[in-house]
């Protein structure tokens, strides 16, 4: 019995530890630098650190939660996840308002069988800081009408919208009730640990200083992104490049901060010509074009229409070139602009949408029509053959 | 006891087992290499050669044999035994002597290989220089000063003891050390994770146990440290082999790193990578050769060396093969890095030195065989000459 009572009592003080000594001591070379002491989140790569190779692709960089599956992207889905059995989590990005939030807010909420909210309420939403903006955050439960899905009782969503002058990011994420509860903590951290790839981020000078997070992969020693021209070239175009694409920048432009989605940005007198990537379709050809037609306050052109306008070899692809003129309103704009020339280029390729566009005075966009072509047709995706 | 001791000294050095035993040999060999397609050939090995016995599941049937070691032992036995010691020494069999003499090299250069070899890898960008390789499947612990400046010092938690750690908690100290390491819960595969496992909870982070995997070097160990000092409470936080970043702890006024990681082998000279030349196949990126311009430092000595496929470089028991490069997802003019096996085997060229004594024991006994045959059909021709 005392016997009995001892091991019950031993067991209960865990096992005992066992002294060994070091298997020895060894001199290593010195270190290049301090150590620095890390979180556990980012010792095991869930911190701001790229998730993959292929996020090198991508404009974006992200921690994948622990325990979710990262599955391929999708033309609608840039970042998609497989989470427990049923759940799914997915980053979508459109260019432009994308629907517009409050559009969104009612699209979810109408899908978990909830009723629609008014500006207010979008507003009073509680929100999370993604890519460094204020992204309005949803927990949403009911019954889930996905499409094509029969309903699902007790699922939850929880979702982040945030917009900019050149896209809406959409994240989502559906399951059941249960698991969006437990997991929500890593779909925010998730939300969070989202920024800019290197390689965009350091497209233009000082990109550093607007918040460009350190974090992320590093461009490799030597292939560092170079944009504008080189020193001392004075006439002609000079080799630029970055996020995987490369360029010749026509004399006269001046590289400036990208930003946001814009690989790159530049300028000459008071025409702006920069070029944004997009995952998957970024709304689509057609979609962009009729976009930016109506930003010019001109009646939308007809698919039909689209299809007639003429055709620019960009990437390797033949892409409508669209040549407008109207008063400009840009998203956040409160007046329109009169007298905007745009010339664009929407060019969708493997995974990705490249949008070219250049706005300004309509004379002095008309000067630089000829450089903007050039321009379009120096862009390679860097390991193609030019 | 007599007859029993006779009796299995027979046995020991006939050739009936010397036969038995190469029927096992082979046995091992052919289910090893089977079994090696869905189990990897590093489990294998253990397994198969690596062993005294073993099971094998031959279907239904789980079939004992006798491993790797304990037949090569015995063959050995046997040889030695019966090939050397048993054999009668005339001019006649002196070829079959030095033979067996050969055969026992080669038995004798596994056994160094099995007892006293590592391997692993080294890997250096251009410009980039080493004097230490990575082992593939060994791990260790290293503690070390995280505010250091001059050489560090580290002391080193062997794979061994690290593997004690799976079966119950052990507790490492060293005067020069102001805290006691205690390691609990080592697992050969695991990831962390926020999920509900088995395993406590450390920084918000649990160990979460994974099957092994069939290419052992994909295995990720973790375990589970605690820096126990009496002037503050324990702290405890996870090891994780994929970690490259230390877990960094203060204890009093200094921050202490506590790294796991492959095990770090030193080799007696450094190697610096010059050049990585990489061609390949014409119009497409799969590569046609690829070959290291390195320099190999040592005692004040440079040594400009080419290796390249079927070219390692071979020196103070070291073997460094080129077996391949990186990153796989480079894009073009991207810096490359390149990567050496490398093979410490003291008894490397004793495979070499072995077959030298095989054939020449084998010429002799041959070349007495055939002056045999030739005296006898002399001795016939005569003897039918004479009648």
């Amino acid at each position: 019995m005392r016997i009995v009572f001892l091991c019950l009592i031993l067991s209960a003080c865990g096992e005992p530890a066992r002294d060994i000594p070091y298997s020895g001591r060894r001199s290593a070379p010195p270190l290049k630098e301090p150590v620095r002491a890390m979180s556990a989140s980012e010792r095991f790569g869930a911190g701001p650190v790229a998730s993959k190779d292929k996020s090198s692709d991508s404009p974006l960089v992200w921690s994948v939660p622990s325990g979710w599956e990262e599955l391929e992207p999708t033309q609608m889905r840039m970042v998609n996840f497989k989470v427990g059995e049923e759940g799914e989590c997915y980053l979508t990005i459109l260019g432009g308002d994308g629907g517009g939030v409050l559009g969104n807010v009612n699209r979810w909420r109408e899908q978990l069988g909830l009723s629609e909210i008014g500006e207010s309420d979008v507003a009073a939403l509680s929100t999370l800081k993604v890519l460094g903006r204020d992204a309005y955050l949803l927990d949403l439960q009911g019954t889930y009408t996905g499409m094509g899905l029969d309903p699902r009782e007790g699922w939850a969503l929880r979702g982040a919208i945030t917009t900019s002058s050149q896209f809406t990011l959409f994240v989502k994420f559906i399951g059941p009730q249960a698991l969006v509860e437990r997991e929500g903590g890593a779909f925010e951290s998730f939300c969070s640990s989202l920024a800019f790839s290197a390689a965009i981020a350091a497209s233009s000078p000082g990109a550093a200083a607007h918040g460009a997070p350190a974090a992320g992969p590093a461009p490799a020693p030597g292939k560092g992104p170079v944009v504008g021209a080189k020193p001392g070239s004075g006439a002609g175009s000079a080799p630029g490049g970055g996020g995987g694409f490369s360029w010749d920048v026509p004399a006269g432009w001046t590289p400036e901060l990208g930003g946001g989605m814009r690989l790159v940005t530049f300028r000459t007198g008071a025409v702006e010509c920069y070029v944004v990537i997009l995952g998957g379709t970024g709304g689509g050809v057609v979609g962009n074009i009729q976009r930016w037609v109506g930003q010019l306050g001109l009646e939308v052109p007809s698919e039909a229409e689209v299809a007639a306008m003429p055709l620019v070899e960009v990437l390797g692809v033949q892409a409508p070139l669209l040549e407008a003129t109207g008063d400009y309103t840009g998203m956040g704009d409160a007046e329109a602009t009169p007298g905007v020339m745009m010339l664009g280029l929407p060019v969708l390729i493997s995974g990705r949408a490249v949008f070219l566009k250049m706005l300004g005075p309509e004379k002095e966009v008309a000067a630089q029509r000829d450089s903007f072509l050039a321009f379009a047709a120096s862009l390679t995706l860097d390991g193609d053959v030019k | 006891m007599k007859s029993l001791r006779s009796t299995l000294w027979k046995l020991s050095v006939s050739y009936g087992t010397a036969c038995v035993l190469l029927v096992f040999l082979f046995l091992l060999t052919l289910f090893g290499t089977l079994e090696q397609v869905e189990h990897g050939l590093y489990k294998v090995q253990k397994k198969y050669f690596e062993s005294w016995f073993l099971m094998h599941q031959l279907g239904p049937i789980s079939l004992p044999l006798p491993g790797g070691v304990l037949c090569m032992g015995l063959l050995a036995w046997n040889l030695v035994a019966g090939g050397l010691v048993r054999i009668r020494k005339t001019r006649a069999t002196l070829g079959i002597i030095v033979t067996h003499i050969g055969i026992i090299i080669l038995l004798a250069a596994g056994l160094v290989k099995l007892s006293a070899s590592d391997d692993g890898y080294l890997r250096l960008y251009e410009g980039d220089k080493s004097d230490e390789y990575v082992s593939y499947f060994l791990w260790e612990v290293a503690v070390f000063d995280a505010d250091s400046t001059g050489d560090v010092e580290e002391f080193i938690v062997s794979d061994e003891q690290l593997r004690l750690a799976g079966d119950g908690p052990v507790r490492l100290s060293n005067s020069l050390l102001p805290f006691e390491l205690e390691l609990k819960h080592f697992l050969e595969n695991t990831r962390p994770t926020k999920e509900q496992t088995p395993y406590p909870v450390a920084e918000g982070w649990r160990l979460k146990e994974r099957a092994l995997e069939v290419e052992a070097e994909g295995n990720l160990a973790g375990v589970y440290a605690t820096i126990r000092n009496p002037l503050s409470s324990d702290q405890v936080g996870i090891l994780w082999g994929l970690s490259e970043e230390p877990w960094v702890v203060e204890v009093g006024e200094r921050r202490w790193g506590v790294v796991l990681r492959h095990r770090r082998l030193r080799m007696p000279f450094e190697i610096r990578l010059d050049k990585f030349t990489k061609l390949e196949h014409p119009g497409t990126d799969i590569p046609s050769e690829f070959s290291s311009d390195v320099t190999q430092l040592g005692d004040g000595s440079e040594r400009a060396i080419l290796i390249r496929m079927n070219e390692p470089l071979r020196d103070g028991g070291l073997v460094l093969f080129q077996s391949s490069w990186g990153p796989p997802n480079a894009r073009p003019g991207e810096p490359l890095f390149s990567v050496f096996s490398v093979v410490r085997n003291p008894s490397d060229h004793w495979p070499l030195y072995s077959c030298i004594v095989i054939g020449i024991g084998m010429l002799l006994t041959f070349s007495e065989k055939l002056k045999r045959y030739v005296r006898a059909q002399s001795a016939q021709r005569e003897a039918e000459v004479s009648s």
